[in-house]
């Protein structure tokens, strides 16, 4: 583990601005530099698994990331920047107003290159599809927490599933949410944690 | 034997007709629903706030024994406790055992940081934050050390300090900062001789220890959609807190056949949840829960609107007939 790796991965911010600066005065390439940082952010993530860390780190983890990425932003070539892991429209559904999980994931999905649409909370199932329609997204990820949602969870799964003939939209449902929640919704997967969700939405994407 | 002396009795483990019931909170729209489906009487006033007299005999016709007041202005620039007095009065005359429930110093830093920054904070300034709980839990005992309103007969502070997963922040930080925090607000309010309940949604499984630790008379909700075992939470503190709950919300939605399954993580608990369910998990919640006193019937989470009245008049009608 290279020395900035570990400083995100011990969640010490000033060293890993520090070791960033450092890099990219001595002719580092910006590329490997996220590079890096994505390791420090696996790695947080591991921890987190591992119950070492709790929500507060993974929050600060994401926020660490994005100020690093602030850093090396400028350094970036134009071909760079459009290097991203996939686009996802995200959302909790109409009835729900929980958002924190949801919040947490994004910041999370963003740090591993992720372009992500945040539609908010309570949000009405064609507001989705107009989303997926403008942004040609090909992931969407739904939240909800609520018992009393999921028939919205399933009127928004239909809906999508009727304008996508194609069947090129998959669908993650995450929250309070379990195998006969995905059945009945009809999504295609579903997860109770952000990192497993990331895991999957690379898997999708062919960049794990 | 009426409500008080029902939760007084399960407080302390002494003999009582039977086991009260109660909720944390049920909200104004459900009780609307609720009575208007009993009554069939539409002409309720607007707003519905305003209805005492309604409240009064809605708790009755469940046959609730203690009602929760909560602060109606938890985030009042002066920091003062806001309460219906009325209602309060009210309540006490009509044999309730009346709990004030009052946010706790983690729930009131969430609120007013935002959960994100708050959690954030935590991770890097955990002494400052610590610092932090300590000043607003002074402010919180001399409340209680002031004096609660005349009819108050016992405090529930509310601090949701987990999720489904857990604590949200490592159980060494509850430990060193918010341990003092809950010993402080319980010994003060141990001298006026209130019993303190806590409340958490959540796993609160790891931090047991500490909540026996601070002092506290009983545990609310103890939330079976989180992980949280109620046999085994009697079973190694039953001797210790009163415990309040815990049916799952998730089996009080719908009317049976449009929403059949309850939702919780990825735990096996999880499965078809309807009339014949609710019944059981009723029933099973009783027959462990009710011997040897200590216990409060109830839901976790409260009565809310989107539940179904129909349901929770089963529920508690079942209750009854035990
Ligand atoms: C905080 C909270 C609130 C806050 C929400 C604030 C906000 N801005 O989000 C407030 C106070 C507003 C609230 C309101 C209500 N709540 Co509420 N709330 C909670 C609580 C305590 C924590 C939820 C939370 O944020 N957890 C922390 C996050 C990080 O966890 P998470 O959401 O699971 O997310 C993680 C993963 O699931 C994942 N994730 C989440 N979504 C997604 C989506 C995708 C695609 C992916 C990949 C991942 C992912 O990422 C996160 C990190 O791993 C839960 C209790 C609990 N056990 O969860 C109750 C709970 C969810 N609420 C509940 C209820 C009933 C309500 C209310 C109806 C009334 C009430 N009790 O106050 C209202 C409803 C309002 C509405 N219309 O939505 C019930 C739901 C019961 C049920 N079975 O339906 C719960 C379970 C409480 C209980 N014990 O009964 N609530």
């Amino acid at each position: 583990m290279t020395s900035l790796t570990q400083a995100i991965s011990d969640l010490n911010e000033n060293l890993a601005m520090e070791l960033v600066k450092h890099r990219l005065e001595s002719g580092y390439k910006p590329l490997d530099i996220v590079e890096e940082c994505r390791n420090g952010m696996i790695a947080v993530g591991e921890r987190y698994s591992r119950g070492e860390y709790f929500l507060g780190d993974l929050v600060l983890s994401a926020e660490i990331f994005h100020e690093l990425m602030q850093l090396l932003a400028p350094g970036f070539r134009d071909d760079e920047v459009k290097k991203v892991s996939g686009r996802i429209v995200f959302g909790t559904v109409e009835g729900d107003i929980h958002d924190i999980g949801k919040n947490i994931t994004i910041a999370l999905l963003r740090c591993y290159g992720f372009e992500v649409y945040d539609l908010g909370v309570n949000v009405p199932s064609d507001k989705f599809v107009g989303c997926l329609k403008e942004t040609d997204a090909n992931i969407l990820c739904l939240s909800s927490l609520l018992s009393s949602c999921f028939d919205s969870l399933k009127r928004t799964v239909q809906q999508v599933r009727l304008f996508d003939k194609q069947g090129k939209i998959k669908i993650l449902i995450g929250g309070l949410v379990n195998e006969k929640v995905c059945e009945y919704t009809g999504a295609d997967y579903w997860v109770t944690d952000a990192r497993k969700g990331i895991t999957i939405c690379q898997q999708w994407n062919g960049v794990l | 034997m009426n409500g008080i002396g029902r939760v007084y009795a399960a407080i302390n483990r002494l003999p009582s007709d039977r086991f009260p019931r109660g909720e944390l909170v049920v909200d104004k729209q459900f009780i609307k629903e609720f009575m208007k489906k009993e009554t069939k009487r539409d002409n309720y006033p607007e707003p519905v706030e305003e209805d005492l007299e309604m409240e009064i005999e809605f708790y009755h016709r469940l046959g609730l024994d203690l009602v929760c007041v909560h602060d109606t202005e938890p985030m009042h620039h002066s920091g003062d406790l806001c309460f219906k007095l009325d209602y309060i009065r009210r309540f006490n005359a009509e044999g309730f055992f009346v709990f004030l429930v009052l946010n706790g110093v983690f729930q009131t830093l969430v609120n007013q940081a935002g959960f994100t920054n708050f959690m954030k904070n935590i991770a890097r300034w955990p002494q400052q934050v610590g610092e932090e709980l300590q000043k607003l839990s002074q402010k919180i005992s001399e409340h209680i050390r002031k004096g609660l309103p005349d009819g108050v007969h016992g405090i529930i502070i509310a601090d949701d300090i987990a999720f489904n997963r857990g604590t949200y922040v490592a159980p060494e930080f509850i430990q060193k900062y918010l341990l003092p925090c809950w010993q402080n607000q319980v010994n003060s309010a141990r001298e006026q001789r209130i019993p303190v309940f806590l409340h958490s949604d959540g796993n609160i499984n790891a931090v047991l220890p500490i909540i026996v630790e601070a002092g506290f008379d009983g545990l609310q909700c103890i939330e079976p959609a989180a992980g949280m075992n109620f046999k085994e939470v009697k079973q190694k503190y039953g001797k210790y807190l009163c415990l309040m709950g815990n049916i799952d919300p998730a089996l009080l939605y719908g009317n049976g056949a449009n929403n059949s399954f309850g939702c919780a993580s990825d735990d096996p608990h999880v499965q078809k949840h309807n009339f014949p369910e609710l019944a059981r998990a009723v029933n099973e919640l009783i027959a462990m829960a009710a011997p040897d006193g200590g216990f409060i019937f109830g839901t976790c989470s409260g009565l809310h609107a989107g539940l179904s009245t129909e349901k929770v008049k089963f529920m508690y009608e079942l209750v009854r007939n035990i």
